[in-house]
């Protein structure tokens, strides 16, 4: 069994880039831009219309 | 585009044109498009924008154009301190594998020892107020974020309700509280909810089977019916948005499909979200033997899926710099603050002597003593692969995650 540290080594201050999961962080429910017609930004393009409720 | 800041952004991108994307960008094929993310920015472009002649896919330039007018690579200014605060470190549930405890429980018991106890009281409620209020004037921030913790919280309500008050005059601006909801009745709900409460955090170790083996009293009880029936009456009574975790292991395989169903019938569309999460092994010696392979990207993704098609929102992976608990060392941007004041860079490290840095009657300690304490959660984790294969592990699921949500759907999505 591995023991938890009683000090970190400097490698390990700040985990840094690694993708985590989300739930230290609230859901950020923002629209995309979707920019699928001809680079366009257009909100009422229907596909990327938003099903599940944008705040 | 007149600022110093925004000029040396066009900048940046300029350079990139034609190039790999810089590495806080993260491009994903979709079904019909390409997803590109930064930080929690979501671009939607189509297909024709890419090219992967080389090894590396590339945004042309004038897809790029149009992202950057957009604001897509615009970084604004944090606005919001972000204070978590525990209202008790005690636990009425047993969960083996918390990294809250200080060892696994001996063979039978479903009590393993924890962390040192500590209750916030109503004068420390006061101190962690006027401590924030010190943060925020010193950072120039107006408003804030207060996120309930435990232990289980919901063992002080009277803190829990305090806290969320003395926070009120502080530009609160979002409050959640992460509990295992055994506690919240309906009748409490509503109060929190009347004291500012927005959301609740709530952890399912699988369906009721699997879930009432794990998820346990420190009696070995299960608590899959009082959790789910909570949820169902805290949502009809209250406007509380709910925030479902699931933490998986090999373990709880057996029946996740039914109990995406339970949390999608539970609560209304639109005011859940979900999260699945691998349980680590924090030190304790908790084994999972569920890795990043393209069998577990399968069986995430069907979840992931099956949640959208009930409504859930699934918000997708963000790197832990982000966070604004530890990703800026010394607290600029929030703290971590514990039941006796006492001041940690994160959630793991909370109420373990040797990872104090400060408390909220003298601030932080000198940085000399916080910076080697300064560290993320997982900062001691058994991995569960490779930066490599994690990368592509949440690469794939978020993007199904995207496209169920956002795309490719001109019809009203139902149930199989």
């Amino acid at each position: 069994m591995r023991q938890r540290p009683v000090t970190t080594p400097s490698s390990q201050a700040l985990a840094g880039d690694d993708e985590c999961g989300t739930a230290w962080a609230p859901p950020v429910r923002r629209h995309p831009v979707c920019l699928m017609n001809g680079y366009r930004a257009d909100d009422a393009h229907l596909p990327c219309r938003p099903i599940n409720g944008c705040e | 585009m007149t600022t110093a800041a925004s000029a040396s952004t066009a900048e940046a991108i300029t350079s990139n044109i034609g190039h790999p994307l810089p590495p806080n960008v993260r491009l994903l094929p979709g079904r019909d498009c390409w997803w590109v993310i930064r930080d929690t920015t979501i671009a939607r472009l189509p297909r024709e924008a890419v090219t992967s002649a080389s090894a590396q896919s590339v945004i042309l330039p004038e897809a790029y154009d149009a992202l950057r007018q957009q604001g897509f690579f615009t970084v604004r200014p944090a606005d919001v301190y972000a204070v978590t605060v525990l209202t008790a470190t005690a636990c009425n549930l047993g969960c083996a594998y918390c990294y809250q405890n200080t060892s696994l429980p001996q063979e039978g018991s479903f009590a393993p020892p924890r962390i040192d106890k500590a209750v916030l009281t109503s004068s420390r409620v006061g101190e962690v107020a006027a401590f924030i209020e010190r943060q925020m004037a010193r950072f120039d921030l107006k408003k804030s974020s207060l996120l309930l913790f435990g232990g289980e919280p919901l063992l002080n309500p009277s803190g829990a309700l305090q806290m969320l008050q003395a926070m009120r005059p502080l530009g609160l601006a979002d409050a959640e509280m992460i509990t295992n909801a055994v506690l919240l009745t309906p009748k409490l709900a509503t109060r929190l909810a009347e004291a500012g409460l927005r959301r609740a955090q709530i952890t399912f170790d699988g369906g009721k089977d699997d879930h009432d083996s794990i998820r346990v009293t420190r009696n070995g009880r299960g608590t899959y019916d009082t959790i789910l029936r909570n949820v169902i009456e805290g949502s009809a009574q209250t406007d509380l948005h709910w925030h479902f975790r699931v933490n998986i292991s090999h373990r709880n395989m057996g029946d996740l499909e039914r109990l995406i169903d339970d949390l999608g019938d539970a609560v209304p569309q639109g005011r859940s979200s979900l999260h699945l999460a691998l349980i680590d092994d924090t030190g304790l010696g908790y084994d999972n033997t569920v890795d990043y392979s393209s069998d577990y990207v399968e069986l995430f993704t069907q979840l992931v899926t099956r949640a959208v098609r009930h409504g859930m929102f699934v918000p997708i992976s963000k790197p832990i710099s982000s966070c604004p608990y530890c990703g800026v060392f010394g607290g600029d941007r929030g703290a971590v603050i514990n039941a006796d004041g006492k001041l940690y860079s994160c959630w793991e490290t909370v109420g373990r002597e040797d990872w104090i840095i400060g408390d909220v009657e003298n601030g932080y300690l000198p940085e000399e003593h916080v910076r080697p304490r300064w560290v993320a959660c997982d900062y001691d984790i058994k991995s569960h692969g490779t930066k490599e294969q994690a990368q592509r592990f949440f690469d794939q699921i978020d993007a199904v995650a995207l496209d169920e949500m956002y795309a490719c759907h001109n019809q009203v999505l139902t149930m199989r």
